[in-house]
């Protein structure tokens, strides 16, 4: 096991002629939680979207608890949870359904899973909507039952791209709340625009600029 | 879990699914079924349509529901981001795939279901023509069609023209797939035995494999860029 949550070495991503991300190397220790800030354009969802097998990087290396995001997707997979932009819930199905079908895809056994998704429906307090089609939840319900879906198999890394974004002030503080009692001992990667939501969170800051790491405070 | 199960797994929730947006299977039962009697009644049927316009209805009718399946297969994940989803299971890429493979043929099943009776009545199509052998073609050629339309459906997936693109490039890649079973369908039909028509059933296993042996090498590519 690597003595680091996360290594990336070098990593670049173009598309095309734009570089999104230029070079970035860092290292963060398990249990960091990380704030990744930074301006429109300028690199944080392309890190994440790389760090959490999203994304292949152009060139330089990743590493997830010693495995290659690249040469070892599947295992990574299996350690990571993502919460991007956009819900990766089926608005057709029911909360639990969704849950159901991510649980029984990270092979959680059929006990266990229902014990597990019981669980995580209690956590973001979604237990009045478990039965209810995704597609008729609001903005924040929604992201709500996507964070019970990166909960299901307890990620030792937790990636979350803008979960904030418009969330009022009761679904932030549960989102953090969750976020402190599932996500205790995981390492954690946030972006968001709110310095001051992500100073009072995170136990680390890193503001990229132009696709690069611009400053880095706080690492142990 | 093994590779075929994940993709069971994915299919049912597709077919889960779908069977919540009923409309979408009902539109591709009502093409089926207006296809067959337009072409019935332009041909005359069912007293002088021959066999090898039945054979080739059958067919046309097929290409153009699957059409139906497969712009809705990939693209719809695309078009809701929950490719992101699949992005994050940690499965073979080809288990997504075969899932979405098992799903259209299902679908496609479901159509032969309508659209066998419907040949009996409209397009001439014997009831004491070789019924299981035909089937055989027929479920033969929709595997086939199913596997390389899932992986057109893929490649296009990430196009803004992603519904003028389906079409056109599955028309020339389902073309060793339509005339081979094309030909066979109308063997069957004039009740031809097993080894008139067995070269064509073999053509149709040979680019099945072939077919198969490209998406798990290029398979992982598309998905993940």
């Amino acid at each position: 096991m690597s003595e680091y949550a996360v290594e990336c070495k070098d990593i670049a991503k173009n598309y095309g002629h734009i570089h999104a991300l230029r070079s970035v190397s860092l290292k963060i220790k398990p249990g960091e939680i990380v704030g990744v800030l930074g301006h429109n354009g300028a690199g944080k969802s392309t890190f994440l979207k790389i760090v959490g097998t999203q994304l292949m990087p152009s060139r330089g290396t990743a590493h997830i608890l010693g495995k290659d995001v690249e040469r070892q997707r599947k295992e990574v997979r299996r350690i990571v949870g993502f919460l991007g932009h956009l819900s990766f819930m089926y608005d057709e199905l029911t909360v639990e359904e969704n849950l159901q079908f991510y649980g029984q895809m990270f092979e959680i056994n059929q006990v266990d899973l229902k014990n597990r998704i019981e669980e995580v429906i209690d956590l973001v307090d979604l237990d009045r909507y478990r039965a209810v089609e995704v597609k008729k939840l609001s903005h924040g319900l929604r992201k709500r039952s996507d964070l019970a879906r990166i909960f299901l198999h307890s990620p030792k890394v937790i990636i979350l791209d803008e979960p904030f974004s418009g969330l009022d002030e009761a679904a932030v503080k549960l989102l953090i709340n969750s976020l402190k009692s599932q996500g205790e001992g995981a390492t954690i990667l946030l972006s968001s625009h709110e310095f001051d939501l992500v100073k009072g969170t995170c136990n680390r800051t890193m503001v990229f600029r132009d696709g690069r790491v611009a400053s880095d405070t706080g690492g142990s | 879990m093994g590779l075929l199960q994940e993709s069971l797994q994915i299919a049912r929730r597709d077919l889960l699914i779908e069977s919540r947006r009923a409309y979408e299977i009902l539109s591709t039962i009502f093409f089926t079924v207006s296809a067959v009697i337009l072409i019935s009644i332009s041909w005359g049927a069912p007293i002088s349509i021959t066999i090898e316009e039945g054979a080739a209805a059958l067919w046309i009718i097929i290409f153009f529901t699957s059409i139906l399946s497969f712009t809705t297969s990939f693209a719809r994940e695309m078009d809701r981001g929950t490719i992101g989803g699949l992005r994050t299971i940690p499965c073979t890429p080809f288990a997504i795939l075969l899932g979405k493979v098992i799903y259209t043929i299902v679908l496609l099943l479901l159509v032969l279901v309508v659209l066998t009776p419907m040949s009996i009545v409209f397009l001439n199509i014997q009831p004491t023509a070789k019924i299981f052998e035909l089937l055989l073609v027929l479920v033969v050629g929709i595997v086939n069609l199913a596997f390389a339309g899932s992986v057109v459906s893929s490649i296009v997936m990430y196009s803004e023209g992603k519904t003028l693109l389906l079409p056109f490039l599955l028309f020339p890649v389902s073309m060793p797939i339509f005339v081979p079973a094309l030909l066979a369908s109308e063997k069957v039909l004039r009740g031809l035995p097993f080894t008139d028509y067995s070269a064509e059933l073999r053509l149709l296993g040979a680019f099945l494999i072939l077919v198969i042996m490209i998406s798990v090498f290029a398979f992982e590519a598309i998905l993940e860029e």
